[in-house]
Parts: C-alpha cells; structure tokens; sequence
C-alpha cells in the first residue's frame, strides 16, 4: 500500500506540472498504465466495449444491468475501476477502446480500484463518460469502503459536474439508483481512496487540456510515470542525476549508476560491487546511513526518506570497494629510470624490479639479520649493488612484507643478470669461491653446509641460532646464484619443460615445481604423496638415501623431502652427497659451462680446478639450475638432529608427524624460490598457463622469449665477467681480502676497473667508493 | 571428528588431517585405506620384531619404522613405544639418553613390545570401530 501511496504523491506532483491534467493524474494512479481518461464535456459519447463485460464478482452486476449498459452503448467500468473511465472522443473509438480494455485486463489485478459505477449513473452524468470494462478478475472488496466512499466523493461531482463527470465515483455517488449502490463496492481500500480522491481534486481544474490530451499525453505521460531522477553522489564528490524507472530496484540503480561513472567506475567495477547508502534529512550522526539493500525499491526508499521528494543534497552515496589489485610498485619507474643502461636489459627485469633499488643501507643489514623469518635480506642489496653500480637511496622495499624479503631477495636476480655478468670468462664459476669460503669464518658450520648456505634456508619455527649468524655475516648471495641460463641450455630445457609444465598447477597458488619424497615407510609416503597430490604438485618418491640420490642426479627437482633414518643410505648421508655433486658440478654457482671455466683457471682454487670424476658428472645442467632444497623430516624433535641436518647441507626441517600446514607452507615457500630461480621455467609454466590450450602455440611462444633473452644475456655477460672471474680466481675467504685479492689479479690480467663493484657484491654491505663506469664492461679481459 | 575412546591413544589433530584428504567424507576412502595399511604393517613388524628377539639393531630399526607411520596416523601411544623400542635397540634409555646394557635392553624391548602390540590393538579396535561406523 506504501507504494501506492508513494506512487500517487509522485503522479500527483507531476500532475501538478502538467496542464494535461486529467489524464496523467489518471494514467499516474494507474501504475500499470491502464487507460486513460479524457474529459469531454459536450462531445463523448457511449461507446461499446463489451468482451469483458461479464463475471465481475467485486460488483453485483445484474444481467439486467448489463443489458442495460448495453443498450446504452456503454462500456461500463465494471470493476468500479476508476482509471477505466473514459472520455471518449468521437472517432477516436473501437480500437482505442480495445487496446485499453485489453491492456487492462492484464493489469486491474493490482490497480486500485474504485468505486464502482452505477448504470445509472452512466446515463446521467451522461455528458460524455465511457466506461470501459476491464478484466473480470475478482477482487476483495470490503463493503463498508463503499459507504465511506460515496460521501467523500459526492460533494465534488455535484459541486462540479460538468467539470468532474468523467468520475464515475461522482456519479456513483450522485445516482442513488439501487443499482448504483449494489456496484459501489470496490476494491480501493480507504487509504487509497482517500489519495484517490485527492488526486482526483486537482484534475477538476486544467479541464481545457484534455481534448488534445488525450492523444499526445499518452505517451509522455506514460514516460513521466515509468522514468525519474534521482541524486548520487560519490563520496566528497558532486551529486549527479541518474535516470531511473519508476519500479526500478536498488540493483537496477547501481546498474544505471555504472553507466553514469562509465569512466571512473565502470570500467573496474562491476554493479554489484556497489552499494548505496541512503542518509535521511534529520540524521546527523554517522550511524544513520544505510545501506540500500539491492531489492529494495528505490523510489518507494526514497519517497520514505525524502517525502517532499530527494534534493541534490539528499544524494545517495555511492560506495565502492577499496581494489585489491595490486598495483605495480611505484619504485619500477625509478628502477628503469636508473639502470636502463647501467645493466643488461633482460626480459626477467621485470619480475623483481625493486631489487636493484634496494638499499643496503647498514641499518636495515642489522635489523634483519634478528628477524628470524627474514634471514636472508640483505642479499639482494649487495646484488643491487653489483649489478648496478649504485647505492639505491632507498630502503629496502621487501623490508615491509615478511615474504619479500626471502621470496625475492636471494636468487632472482642471480639468475638472471648475473650469468649475464659472468658468460664467457673462464673463471666465471670460480668467482663463487670467495663467498663461499667466507661463511666459514662466522660459523661452525662445516664445509659440506656451503652449498646450503647459499640457499639461506627458510626458518622452520625452532631454527638454529646459528643460521642466522651465519646469513648475518655472510650475505649468501653469490652461492644462490643459480647457474645462468645460457642459449646452448635454454634449448634443451624447452625440450624438457613443456612435458612437465602440463602436469603442473595452473591455479596459481602452487609454483610448478618438483618434489622428491624420500621416505622408507609407506604408509608415510602414501600420506605425504597424497597431499603433494592435493597441492597439485608433481612428486617423486624414493625408499632410501640411495635411490634418492639417484633420483636426484636425474635432474629436475626442485625440492627434496628428506626422511633422516633410512636404510642403506641414510638421509643426511644423501644430503651430503647431494651437496657434494652440487658442488663439484657447480650448480648454483654462476656458470656457463662451468667446467671449461674452472678448468682454464689458473689452478688458485685447487677445488674448482680439480677435473670432476666422471662419476660425479651430472647430466643435463639445465635440470640443475640452483641447489636442490632440502627439507628434512625429522622424526624427534631433537635440536641436535636439527642441527646435525643443517650441517649436512639440508636447508630446513620438518618434525614428523609433518603438520600439512607447514608442509604446505614450505612448499610454497621454497617452491616460490625456486620458481624464481627457475626463472626460464616459470616463465614457460606461465606462458603455459595462459595457453595451456593450444601447446604448439606455447612452444613456439617459448622459443621466441628464449631468443629474445639470450642474445642480450650473452652480450651482457660478457661485459661482466672479467670482474667475477678476478674474484673467482681467488680463493680468500674474507670478502674484503676477496675483493682486494680481486683487484691484485685483475691488475695482473687486465682493466681493473670492475673490482669496486666486485667488492660490493661480495661484502654486501659496503658502500661503494665510486660508481663503476659502464664501459668497464667492455674491458677487454676475456681473454684471460 | 571425534572419534570414540581415541582421546588418548590418538592424536586428534594429526589424525584429523588425515581424514581432511578424504575426499567423500562418508567413504573415507584414502584414510581408511591409510589405516588399514597401517594394520597391516604394524602386524607384519611385529612379526619381525618377533622374530628377531636378540638384535638390537633390527629392533631398533623396526621401532623406528613403525614410529614413523604411527606418528604420521597420530597413534601417539603406539608411537611412543616405538621410540622406546628404537632407544633400547640402541642400548640407550627411554629417551635416548643415558647408555645402558644390552640386557637391560633386551629386557625392556621384550615388555615394550608387548605393550606396543597391546596399545596397537587397542587403537586398532577404536579405529576399526570408527570406521565401520562411518561407512
């Protein structure tokens, strides 16, 4: 009923703007646009309208009536439906009649209804009324409104007869024929009457207009009814006008609303991500805002709120949701800015873009290190540094989120420029010596642990004090590096990749890695198997350390599950041994064809220059891009077995019964590192991702990137390389002994130029002395 | 999950994330067939302890073994003994510390095991039991 009543003031406000008074008024009460009535004093005239006649039951309408109004030519209003009256304008008849009739039979249903009409009355008031039957659909009818009726509207239609005659209440009213008072029952409860009758006031006055009216008026005022403005505003912004429908929900606004901000929202949000808030007049305080639930009707909300209807300053508020979207960070402009030309362009720039502004700044170098969960910070500042041959003024940008700090830090950036740095120099996988020497001064760990070191293990939640001492005085950077990927390699990974890429996960949540279980017992295999399965992560397994090994030296894993106690060869003996074969293949070191670099070496480092036993040879290096991650699966909870599994070269742990939340956890964690090392395979994985559709497509999308990085790589690497082959060629633990051992060798062999930057790199944290020139690059040491 | 007078021969929350693979909750397919492996293999590793009454060393692997998947089912109490069983065979005390003699371990295995195997078919029981229920 409230949207009637709503619908009424409305109609009647247009009404009051309007000279085409009548027939809007009667048009507007009608929601449903039912008919119109046109008043017409001298020239109306009955006219038939029969086929719905029949079977009212509101009204007790008598056969005998009926022929009565038949006889008449009239079309009787049947229901007592005011909006069915009409005024007919001669020659405008049958089909306008029908159409109406028609359309009101779908629509009396929920008109309101009005008194009813007399017969009688029809022939009385005759000056021009015809009644049009409408639909024979029942309505409830309470008599007693028919009594309140007719007193409220006699006194009009007899003051004003002329004026109100095309009101069949007035006549109903003012013909007191038996008939008459039988048919006044009506639908129309009191209240709407009483609006009725309000509405019907004013129609009396603009009576000129509606000859014409009610051929024009139709249209327009339908369109008036069914179409409103109303205000919105965005938030401390300017109100504007959205044009709605009268019926419209709050849904169908947001909708209207999208089209309005077409630029500002609609283009990132869709309409259901809007809400609407309403603030009533009287309401100060914050609390009274609503929100406008979507199947609320508007304009009966509004007409609640705002009853002398909405002001621009009674504008719904638009509210949209803050985006999630990340953006891109705000230091990648500055990074390019910076380094366009300082380093290598390499298609990997893009994926870890902030590195090189890291900052190394001493601060933020000690206030890392006691955060255990972000032990290895600091790396890629010393990278940044060595790549770019600038100090970035700015902190660390990973230092605000915990994962960017091991996520990123480490390899990224070795794997991409770095080999860059380092093709073609003989000493290029020597130069990860001096690093690798140096943690040994800082910590217990033994010579086995290196290798891991450079991994710089993710903290398990009891992690040694030790590691971190250890990361603290040794930026692991050098040893993560993982081996560059050259063209000559590149190739035969396409080969190997896509196969693998199909199997992995294209959700996105897990990085496309593979595991090896390394687990005796079945039924912990099974277990564990299962939930790789569910992290739609490939998996491996192996019974014991041996197989493990085997498993291993096949190439392509990217993280190993390592129970400790296993038969024939136990878990940290197949560490060790994983560890030793990483490092006698220098994998993980910067490399490019290793062996030839570290053989033409002149012997400093005996290790390095040692031919490697043909057993040891790995395979395919491309499979071993960095070290493997080792996580142990300890069965006690024993610091020393935690210990005894970090010195062996595993990187991290896991207390069994493994807890998935962790095992997840470290999978993600050391699977996201090693994706980004991988960085050619996850590129590929994700290129695959995206076409996971058509695989000949991704081939070849895969082949283009390829050689669109390596040409670039290999020209920068050679650029580079002079300087990591100084300091790999020397064997000096202690970084700034590295660094000026560095610069003694690289006298001896050539252009000096570079050793500040190696200096950096290798210390980490030591500012440089000057910017190395860029065409230090170029020094013609390769020779060497 | 609760599962009926396990609360203190299983733990919970480690036999929870077992049962959280299952995919059909009313089959339980993967974690029943988990646990009856289980069964199996802790029958057939008693056998072997059986069998091989006077081997430290092979006891003590056996116990390892066997702790291994209990652990992971989270049968603590079948885990429990196994480490026990695991120390002895080392010729160490229940908690791997302290060194003692190898009769005092063969002594202590032989009334270990048996506790094991008693707190195995006791868990066996419950988890029969829950099983059957739920299928």
């Amino acid at each position: 009923m409230s949207s009637f009543k709503a619908r009424l003031s409305n109609a009647r406000s247009k009404l009051l703007r309007r000279t085409s008074a009548t027939s809007t008024t009667a048009r507007s009460i009608a929601s449903s646009g039912g008919s119109d009535r046109a008043f017409q004093p001298s020239s109306l005239r009955k006219s038939i309208s029969l086929s719905k006649l029949p079977a009212v039951t509101a009204a007790d309408v008598s056969d005998d009536q009926l022929d009565q109004r038949l006889s008449k030519s009239d079309v009787i209003g049947h229901a007592g439906h005011r909006r069915l009256q009409r005024a007919e304008i001669e020659g405008s008849l049958t089909s306008t009649d029908r159409q109406s009739t028609s359309r009101e039979t779908t629509t009396t249903g929920t008109s309101p209804q009005h008194p009813p009409t007399a017969p009688q009355a029809v022939r009385s008031v005759c000056p021009a009324v015809t009644l049009e039957e409408p639909t024979p659909i029942p309505l409830p009818v309470d008599p007693a409104d028919l009594t309140q009726l007719a007193p409220v509207d006699s006194p009009s239609s007899e003051a004003a007869p002329a004026l109100d005659s095309s009101t069949l209440s007035s006549r109903a009213s003012s013909q007191p024929t038996p008939p008459g008072s039988d048919r006044r029952q009506s639908s129309v409860t009191t209240p709407n009457v009483r609006h009725i009758t309000k509405l019907l006031d004013p129609d009396t006055a603009p009576p000129s207009a509606t000859a014409t009216d009610y051929f024009t008026a139709p249209p327009t005022s339908n369109a008036a009814m069914q179409h409103r403005k109303i205000w919105v505003k965005r938030p401390n912004a300017s109100a504007t006008l959205v044009q709605i429908c009268e019926d419209d929900m709050v849904d169908d606004v947001r909708g209207m609303i999208l089209k309005k901000y077409a630029n500002s929202l609609g283009r990132t949000f869709d309409s259901p991500d809007i809400t609407l808030r309403i603030c009533p007049r009287d309401g100060t305080a914050k609390s009274a805002d609503r929100l406008l639930d979507p199947e609320e009707d508007m304009c009966r909300t509004l007409d609640t709120y705002y009853p002398g209807g909405q002001t621009v300053n009674d504008a719904l508020l638009i509210d949209v949701p803050q985006r999630r979207t990340p953006k891109p960070s705000p230091r990648v402009p500055v990074y390019y800015a910076h380094h366009d030309e300082s380093r290598p362009l390499e298609t990997a720039t893009e994926y870890f873009p902030p590195m090189a502004v890291v900052s190394p700044s001493p601060a933020a170098l000690t206030v890392i290190p006691h955060e255990s969960r972000m032990p290895p910070a600091h790396p890629p500042h010393s990278i940044a540094v060595l790549q770019t041959g600038q100090l970035p003024p700015l902190p660390s940008p990973g230092g605000g989120t915990r994962r960017a700090p091991h996520g990123r830090p480490k390899y990224p950036r070795h794997i991409t420029t770095s080999p860059t740095t380092l093709t073609n120099v003989a000493g290029s996988a020597a130069s990860i010596r001096p690093a690798s020497s140096r943690p040994r001064h800082d910590s217990t760990a033994s010579d086995t642990k290196h290798p891991a070191t450079g991994n710089a293990p993710i903290p398990t939640p009891p992690i040694p004090p030790e590691t971190i001492a250890r990361q603290n005085s040794t930026p692991p950077t050098p040893r993560v590096a993982s081996p560059r990927p050259d063209k000559v390699r590149k190739k035969p990974r396409k080969a190997v990749e896509p196969t693998s890429l199909q199997i992995g996960p294209l959700d996105g949540s897990v990085p496309p890695i593979n595991v090896l279980i390394v687990e005796d017992n079945v039924i912990n295999l099974r277990v564990l198997g299962a939930f790789m399965q569910r992290l739609k992560v490939r998996w491996q397994r192996a019974m014991n350390g041996k197989e493990a090994v085997t498993k291993w030296r096949a190439g392509g894993f990217h993280l190993v599950l390592m129970d400790i106690q296993l038969p024939i060869m136990n878990g940290l003996e197949a560490t060790k041994e994983i560890r030793r074969l990483e490092r006698v293949n220098n994998i993980g070191v910067f490399t490019s064809g290793s062996h030839e670099a570290s053989k033409t070496l002149p012997g400093e480092d005996g290790q390095l220059g040692n031919q490697i036993a043909e057993d040891d040879k790995l395979g395919d290096k491309n499979l071993f891009k960095s070290p493997v991650i080792i996580v142990a699966l300890t069965a006690s909870s024993l610091q020393s077995d935690r210990h005894e599994a970090l010195a062996a070269g595993c990187n991290d742990f896991l207390t069994k019964p493994v807890s998935f939340v962790w095992l997840e956890r470290k999978v993600k964690e050391w699977g996201c590192m090693q994706a980004l090392i991988d960085f050619d395979g996850w590129r590929k994985w994700k290129d695959f991702a995206t076409k996971n559709d058509a695989s000949s497509d991704t081939a070849s999308k895969l082949s283009t990137s390829y050689s669109s990085i390596a040409p670039r790589s290999g020209k920068a690497g050679s650029g580079h390389s002079p300087t990591l082959t100084a300091s790999a060629a020397n064997g000096v633990a202690d970084a700034n002994a590295a660094a000026n051992a560095a610069t003694v060798k690289a006298k001896d062999e050539g252009p000096v130029v570079v050793v500040p930057r190696n200096k950096r790199r290798s210390v980490g944290i030591v500012p440089p002395p000057a910017l190395v020139e860029e065409d230090s690059v170029s020094t013609p040491e390769l020779g060497s | 999950m609760a599962i009926p007078g396990a609360s203190d021969k299983l733990d919970a929350a480690t036999f929870e994330q077992i049962l959280e693979m299952d995919e059909d909750e009313e089959e339980r397919e993967f974690s029943k067939s988990i646990v009856y492996d289980f069964f199996g293999q802790a029958e057939s590793t008693f056998d072997k302890m059986d069998s091989s009454v006077k081997d430290l060393k092979t006891l003590s692997e056996l116990g390892h073994f066997l702790k291994g998947s209990s652990a992971t089912l989270g049968l603590t109490k079948v885990k429990d003994s196994c480490e026990k069983i695991q120390h002895y065979g080392q010729k160490k005390d229940e908690t791997g510390t302290k060194d003692i003699t190898e009769e005092e371990g063969l002594e202590k295995l032989k009334t270990t095991i048996e506790q094991a195997k008693t707190e195995f078919h006791d868990v066996e029981k419950v988890l029969k039991k829950f099983y059957n229920d739920e299928a």
